[in-house]
Parts: structure tokens; sequence; C-alpha cells
């Protein structure tokens, strides 16, 4: 059983998780995000479940994609509640739409990842640079020699649509 | 922490507000909706409050309180989310034949939706679009059962977590139209005296949290004719119908009241009563 020790938490990948220690081990190997595809409907999905959300079945394959994508949702979480995030408050929780496979099976479904919106120095982007729309792109942060934690940072290229930001 | 948790919580994304916040952040990008709209939700839980002498909050409070208070998770203040507190509650069902022999006056039972869910259940951000709740889902089934429709409702229970999830199913079971809850919540209709009171008791937000049943609770209380507000008759249904504080928080001539229940964005559940 690997266990990964990250801002106080312990993070424990049983050996027969073979969804996340192969998520996380593609990610620090190759550092590029990698998603599991249906083998029988071609789809991708994230989590990396063991079955297809969508026409469930088992077989599947790890295929990579660009790590691109922007912001579809976010919160600012200001009051944590575990310790090892205090001393990141204000840090933001993205929400975001990867550039593959956006519209399907259905208009409204799309590859959605949770993360943090991180500085290149793996340091919560400061609030006011934190917006819907805007174009983010995986980095890893490199927690163990198998491990690594897919997290987002800001690009330089134009927003996807209308950039939104939370007034207040 | 393993499993699951691992696509969430490595993240700072654990507690209830957390795991809701971006579908509320989506709503208001998507339909407008503001926080001063939404605060109007706690504002009214704490008018109804106020009349009540078991409520943990009885103090009424403003949409300037609501917004002025502190963050917790943007865009959730501290006056939208709900209390935390230790009671307890209890329903009995039985047969209408039963209960005609029982003390107390029976309320029956329409319609019932119990735990329905949006397609994927494992992660609400993982299935679109974000800002439908399970209350989509389930209001075919309940309003089915019942034969009514939300405009014969008389009384809405919306559980109140947080202000945006009333707001979310009083759109989702269709009492305004999806987009519209911002308006509908600040337009006086939840409030007592409006067209449609929600949460009467000041339930989650105020009066304290049981998990949705005080809202059934209340409901009965309200079919019943005896809600125990501060009007000296109440038990005998005599009610002074002020709305003033610490007065009265009997709706006048509830026919029909309607719970809706919430677990997660994705699963959730109905009731529909009558007297």
């Amino acid at each position: 059983m690997a266990s990964v020790e990250y801002r106080g938490m312990n993070l424990v990948i049983p050996e027969n998780d073979s969804e996340w220690r192969e998520h996380f081990k593609l990610a620090r190997a190759n550092h590029r995000l990698m998603l599991r595809a249906c083998t029988a409907c071609g789809l991708m999905r994230y989590p990396p479940s063991h079955g297809c959300p969508w026409c469930m079945s088992l077989e599947w394959e790890w295929k990579p994609v660009s790590g691109g994508g922007h912001i579809y949702s976010y919160e600012v979480v200001h009051h944590a509640i575990q310790p090892g995030f205090k001393e990141w408050t204000p840090y933001a929780v993205v929400l975001v739409e990867l550039d593959e496979q956006r519209g399907a099976p259905t208009p409204d479904e799309a590859l959605r990842v949770i993360a943090n919106l991180v500085t290149p120095e793996f340091r919560p982007e400061p609030e006011a640079n934190v917006a819907i729309g805007k174009r983010v792109r995986v980095v890893f942060q490199d927690l163990a020699p198998d491990f690594a934690l897919p997290q987002f940072t800001l690009t330089d290229e134009p927003a996807e649509g209308r950039a939104w930001r939370f007034p207040g | 922490m393993r499993g699951l948790d691992l696509a969430q919580v490595p993240f700072g994304m654990r507690s209830a507000g957390q795991n809701f916040a971006p579908t509320f952040m989506r709503h208001m990008y998507e339909y407008g909706t503001t926080s001063e709209q939404v605060a109007h939700v706690r504002v009214a839980h704490s008018k109804h409050a106020s009349q009540n002498p078991k409520a943990f909050l009885r103090d009424r409070v403003t949409v300037a309180d609501v917004v002025g208070s502190r963050w917790i998770c943007k865009q959730l203040h501290l006056l939208d989310c709900c209390l935390e507190t230790d009671n307890a509650t209890a329903l009995i069902v039985t047969s209408a034949e039963r209960a005609r022999n029982l003390r107390r006056k029976p309320v029956y039972i329409m319609g019932v939706a119990g735990r329905v869910n949006k397609p994927r259940t494992d992660f609400h951000w993982a299935h679109g679009p974000i800002t439908r709740v399970a209350g989509y889902h389930a209001k075919d089934i309940v309003f089915g059962q019942a034969g009514i429709k939300p405009d014969d409702v008389n009384v809405t229970g919306s559980y109140d977590a947080f202000t945006f999830t009333t707001m979310l199913q009083l759109e989702e079971y269709g009492f305004c139209k999806k987009g519209e809850g911002g308006q509908y919540v600040s337009s006086g209709t939840i409030e007592l005296g409006g067209k449609r009171p929600n949460n009467t008791s000041g339930s989650h937000l105020c009066e304290g949290y049981t998990h949705g049943i005080s809202m059934v609770i209340e409901n009965v209380r309200q079919l019943r004719g005896q809600v125990d507000d501060y009007c000296p008759g109440w038990e005998d249904g005599k009610h002074s119908y002020d709305y003033s504080p610490g007065k009265c928080r009997q709706v006048k001539d509830a026919r029909i009241t309607m719970n809706l229940g919430w677990a997660m964005p994705p699963t959730g559940s109905a009731l529909i009563m009558r007297n």
C-alpha cells in the first residue's frame, strides 16, 4: 500500500486501487495528464473509474490529453477546515473543463477535473486572478517517486467565451 | 484519505459548502443570480424563526447582514450557511384508518419521491449541467402521484443547508423557471404573508439542523392549523396572522404543503401532504 503525505494528509492508495495508483503514477512518470478511455465506446472519463459511466463496459485503456482547458467554475476558500490548508487561505478550487471531448456524449457533458489554481511555484494563485472562462494548463507537483498531483495554472491564452469573476 | 476522496480532498475541497460552491458559482455565471437575491432566503427564514419560541436563532436579519457577514467559501457568507445543532425529531406514519382514532388531527400523504438521483452520483461536477439538482428528476414522480401542480402548493419546505440549496430546489420543482430562482426568493413570495411561504419554522438556517425532518413536522403543524407560535390559542387553532416579530407564524388556509429534500446536489427526495 502506497501512502503519500501532502499538507498534513495521508493520501492512501491500496494495492487493489488500480484506478488511482495508475492515475498518479502515470502523471509522475510522463508529466502528462492521462485519462481512462473506454475501448468499447471510445469516450474518456474522470475520475478514473473501473466501468465506463456511459456504456458500462469494463474494458479501458489510458489515453493522454493535452492538459489544456478553461475554468468552468470555482470557489475561493477563506475558512479552511483542513489544518494543512489554513496557511493557504484564501485559496481557489477550480473545476477545469478539458479541451477534449467537450459536449460529448450529451451537450451538457465534458471532462471536468477538480484541482487548485496555483502559481508556477505551487502557491495559490491570488483570487483576483481567478475567473470562469480563463484558460489553464495542467502542471504536476511531484510528491513521491511514483506520485504526482495534477494541478492547474493560468496561461496567456484568451478566455473561453466570457470571463466572469465573482463580484466581491 | 483514499478512494473517491482523492478527487477532491487533496485540493482542500471537503466540507459541504466547499462541495456545493462551484454549483452555486456556475448558477451565478449562467443566470446572473446575485448574493443579495439569495440572501433573501436567510432574511425570510430569520423572520419565520422570530415567530418560533423553539428556534435557536430568533433575531431577524437583513440582506446587508448576510452579505456583510464573513466569508466561509466564496460565494458563501457565514449567514448563507446553516446551523450545526444536536436535536431530535420524529414522525409517525400510519394508515388513514388507524389515524382516525388518534388524538391529533392527521394529515395525508399525497405523493412521495424517495432518494431520486441524477444519472451519475459519484461527483456532481462530473455530470452536467452542474446547476441542475436532483429535484429536476423527482418532480414528475411526486407531482404525478399527488395529481397537483406547483401552483396548488400553499407552503414549501425546501432544504436550507445553504441559502442556495433552497433556491435551486424551488427552481427545479417548478415554483419558478430555471434560472429565475434569484428573483423568486427575493420577491417576498417565500415570506410569511407572501404567496407561498417557505420553511416557516426558520429551519436549518435559524431553527436548528435536523436533516430536513423538522421541515416535515412544521408542514404537518401548518396543515393542522396548530403551529406552535406565540399566539396564546395556537393549540386550538386560534391565530392572529400578525407576522410582526414575536407573533404568529400560521399560514392562513394552508391546504397543501410540499417538502423538498436534499442529500447532495445529485440526490434528493420530495413529499406532498394535504389536510
